[in-house]
């Protein structure tokens, strides 16, 4: 089939029409999202990885996940995809819900048990709050940890 | 595949076949509206050749069945954690279906068939629908976990607007304003994506200068920087001048629609530098953008050298499918 470079296609009215609507549409919401600072509207929603303006004279904190499993040892919960399928933003996002009802760290466990069925299972589950301070926007002193909130695994 | 495209591309078609984007310029005279409004119809539906479609296409569903695999792999894995699932407004409106793991497998697999069927150009509309449709419920529940990150903003709606061409052809070097639109339209989300998350930072702080005053690069570089990037921890000044940098980046990414040839690819080699510089640093890559701003290259010339590839094969006994995969 030959196609000559000359031959323009173009378009009709209406796939004009739904196509120029659509634009609007999308980069409205889009627009507006970015506003009102909204990340419910994805994939429409606010672009906001690192948009929050963090204090020069502030903290920074960050959660973990202890686990003492069914040998005895203590371990660091691989908040990543491979390890429990959460990450450690997923965790921080919903923080207040976990502290609120601590039964939801069970889905770690279940999660752990379900991805890596040939591992010792979880017994307990400790969220650590790390933080450490900044001075002029330097970080000071060590990191200070804090246990936020326990979970005994139900088999 | 019998037409023969190695002949001198016409300039119009192969060299800078954009148009200039429409400036919204005061309505002095009566019709002035009218005229504007067409102008900005005309720059969204800039024809191009429909080569270069085919050859995107390529990239983008070849890249898609990588971002599965690798990048948004937490889909699977988030099937035995359905209690932590908060989902965003469409999929509280929408019917997609909670995680679980054999949820995750069938729209694996659903996104790496449908993908493989579309890079070949067949069944463009119906492989590409079936795979957006399939890729914004992966994506739902990838970013349905209390963390939305924004660097597949431009991928999603290429997945939307690539099926909306239809038939395109690796030789068909005519130019078509469904292309030129569904181009478009991928490049305004790759752009918005630095200009808006731009916006969100003024938005979310209050002030334009708040945001780059801060210690932002320092937290991120706390929490998860490599060793590559933590001496900086001891220069705040060096990383407050880089947020600078970047706000300033970010709010001029729309000059890219005025440039041309090698000042369009410094600028967009900017922004991918940018991007090698948050993953050596943060691990944070940002690829599925970075595909993206494939729309803005001259594409159609990659076909000629991927037919050559499909013609040696082809003599050696045909495996279809293999020239498209190719590219």
């Amino acid at each position: 089939m030959s196609s000559e470079p000359s031959d323009e296609i173009k378009l009709r009215r209406l796939p004009r029409a739904w196509r120029l609507t659509a634009t609007a549409v999308v980069l409205g919401v889009l627009a507006t999202a970015q506003v009102v600072d909204t990340n419910d509207w994805f994939p429409l929603g606010s672009l906001s990885q690192y948009a929050t303006a963090r204090d020069l004279n502030g903290t920074v904190r960050s959660i973990s996940i202890d686990a003492v499993d069914a040998s005895g040892e203590t371990l660091r919960v691989p908040l990543n995809q491979t390890g429990v399928g959460v990450g450690r933003a997923e965790i921080e996002g919903q923080l207040g819900r976990i502290l609120d009802d601590p039964s939801l760290l069970q889905s770690i466990a279940d999660a752990h048990a379900g991805l890596h069925p040939d591992d010792p299972p979880y017994r307990e589950l400790a969220i650590v709050r790390s933080t450490r301070a900044l001075v002029d926007g330097r970080p000071v002193g060590d990191a200070t940890r804090e246990t936020l909130a326990t979970w005994t695994v139900q088999p | 595949m019998t037409a023969s495209p190695e002949q001198p591309l016409p300039s119009e078609v192969a060299g800078a076949p954009q148009a200039t984007p429409p400036t919204a310029g005061p309505a002095a005279r009566p019709g002035a509206l009218p005229r504007a409004a067409r102008a900005v119809g005309r720059w969204w539906t800039s024809p191009v050749p429909l080569a270069r479609v085919a050859v995107l296409r390529v990239a983008i569903y070849l890249f898609l069945i990588y971002d599965v695999l690798a990048l948004t792999n937490d889909v699977i894995p988030h099937g035995y954690a359905p209690d932590l699932y908060q989902p965003t407004l469409i999929g509280r409106l929408l019917p997609f279906p909670t995680p679980s793991p054999g949820v995750g497998w069938l729209l694996l697999v659903t996104i790496i068939v449908g993908s493989l069927v579309a890079a070949t150009g067949l069944l463009p509309r119906l492989a590409g629908g079936v795979v957006a449709v399939a890729y914004l419920a992966w994506m739902v529940n990838s970013q349905g976990f209390a963390y939305v990150s924004h660097d597949h903003l431009a991928l999603i709606i290429a997945t939307w607007v690539l099926p909306t061409v239809g038939r395109a052809r690796f030789t068909d070097l005519r130019p078509s304003e469904a292309g030129g639109w569904a181009l478009r339209a991928i490049q305004v989300a790759t752009v918005a994506t630095y200009v808006g998350s731009a916006v969100n930072k003024v938005a979310r702080t209050g002030s334009p200068w708040a945001w780059a005053n801060g210690a932002v690069f320092t937290w991120a570089i706390m929490r998860r920087g490599s060793e590559l990037i933590t001496w900086t921890l001891e220069y705040p000044w060096v990383l407050r001048l880089s947020q600078w940098g970047l706000l300033v980046a970010e709010f001029l990414s729309p000059v890219v629609f005025w440039l041309r040839g090698k000042w369009l690819a410094f600028a967009i080699g900017f922004f991918l530098a940018f991007h090698l510089a948050t993953y050596l640093s943060l691990g944070i890559h940002f690829l599925p953008t970075v595909i993206c701003w494939a729309a803005f290259a001259p594409l159609e010339r990659l076909a000629p050298p991927v037919r050559a590839v499909w013609r040696r094969l082809s003599r050696r006994g045909p495996r279809p499918g293999s020239a498209t995969a190719g590219a």
